[in-house]
């Protein structure tokens, strides 16, 4: 059974390329439109790994990480930032969130498969 | 950093009656731009899924043109074994049509003999004719001759009766055995007409050897063609890939569209109600993307800082 990553970003664009990417890898691929609509398909499917911008409305990708491994299901699961923020302090906030790694865009698709081979379970 | 708007030799009070006739301008420039930004959003959105789709069915196209070379080279090797096998049966033909090349020619060889030993055999039975000709002649005259010796000649003339006899015979049975003869002739001359016909009509298998190569050269070459649209199936999706990914400056246009009509607002609430002075560099630090702040790094108007992560790199905690 493919692996299902959950891509949370409010452009449309750049959820469609990352999907794009995925899909072509042969994974499957649920997206949000920010944190809170990321967190709702977040329970409605089991999300292997999850793809997560930083600065979106109504919540951010770091509320939506500590949201995310609040909840049981979640707190073991890899969790990506895909962000254009490349400032060591937004890192930091974000691993103290509780994110996995950081992925700087615009992404290479290779180098983006990469970085989920090496994390996903 | 702070902005000096105040030119040489006017007024302050002029200045800001200028400043607050263009103050209205100011949302309706942050609209259009936010416009733009959800406009270009919109139509790349819309370009990245049509590009989505065309890599789906270029990426269809390339299983079903893989899918056909796997399924040809099933047939391939199918094509060759009956290949082989028509091969081996054109073998056992091509030494069977030796054989009977070679009988044929050997049949035809006796048959020319047997025409030979029958013309032969007429020679002799003239020779036998001429024999009871002579026979009879013989008798004929032992006749005469008896008869002009009388009395005494008479157990001659027996003798001669029965040599007219026997020639008699022997020219019945020459006639029966010549009537014989000519009926072996003409079988032999219709045997040796019907021989000549069928090995002249022995199987051309050179022509379906020539047939079965260009079968499998056929073969050979619509495989060929069916791995050469799949590897440039596989480039179309390679390149569609690379154009889909190359969209990804739209998501930094609108982020620094959206930049920029925050500034404009700060600078509408900052010019309206006197509140805080525009900073300016309020607005580069926004500058998120690595590039971005190299460049303004670069022009001076910030400090140095550490070289940031590259576009593309990633970093696992």
């Amino acid at each position: 059974m493919a692996k299902r990553i959950l891509i949370v970003d409010d452009s449309a664009t750049m959820r469609q390329m990352v999907s794009f990417t995925l899909t072509q890898a042969g994974f499957d691929v649920v997206e949000g439109v920010d944190g809170v609509d990321g967190l709702a398909r977040a329970g409605q499917h089991t999300i292997h790994l999850v793809l997560t911008d930083l600065n979106m409305p109504r919540m951010s990708g770091i509320e939506l990480i500590q949201s995310l491994r609040a909840t049981p299901a979640y707190r073991y699961t890899p969790i990506l930032m895909l962000t254009t923020e490349s400032q060591t302090s937004k890192k930091l906030e974000g691993k103290a969130a509780g994110a996995t790694g950081w992925i700087v865009k615009p992404f290479h698709p290779q180098k983006l498969l990469e970085t989920i081979a090496k994390v996903l379970p | 950093m702070s902005v000096n708007l105040l030119p040489q030799g006017d007024s302050t009070l002029a200045l800001a009656g200028r400043v607050a006739e263009q103050l209205p301008l100011l949302p309706i420039l942050r609209r259009h731009l936010e416009e733009m930004a959800t406009y270009v959003e919109k139509h790349v959105a819309e370009v990245c899924r049509d590009f989505g789709e065309i890599a789906h069915l270029a990426t269809m196209n390339v299983d079903a043109g893989e899918a056909a070379v796997e399924g040809s080279g099933n047939e391939q090797r199918e094509v060759e074994k009956l290949i082989a096998t028509a091969e081996t049966m054109l073998e056992r033909i091509g030494d069977r049509n030796q054989r009977s090349t070679r009988l044929a020619a050997d049949v035809l060889s006796r048959l020319e003999n047997t025409r030979k030993e029958i013309d032969h055999l007429k020679v002799v039975m003239a020779e036998v004719g001429q024999i009871a000709l002579g026979t009879r002649l013989l008798g004929v005259n032992s006749r005469i001759e008896a008869a002009h010796i009388g009395e005494h000649g008479r157990a001659f003339a027996t003798v001669a009766d029965e040599m007219a006899q026997l020639s008699g015979q022997t020219q019945r049975v020459a006639g029966r055995i010549e009537r014989i003869v000519l009926d072996v002739s003409g079988e032999v001359d219709s045997i040796t007409e019907e021989m000549a016909s069928v090995s002249g009509e022995m199987i051309d298998s050179d022509g379906i050897e020539m047939v079965l190569a260009g079968m499998r050269e056929a073969h050979r070459d619509m495989e060929s063609s069916l791995r050469l649209s799949s590897q440039r199936g596989r480039q179309l999706v390679a390149r569609i890939h690379s154009a889909v990914i190359g969209l990804q400056f739209q998501d930094r246009l609108t982020q620094r569209m959206q930049h920029v009509c925050s500034a404009l607002e700060g600078m509408e609430q900052a010019l309206s109600t006197g509140g805080a002075a525009f900073n300016g560099g309020r607005l580069l630090d926004c500058y998120s993307m690595p590039e971005e702040r190299a460049v303004h790094h670069a022009r001076g108007s910030l400090a140095p800082e550490p070289v940031p992560t590259g576009a593309g790199e990633a970093e696992l905690f």
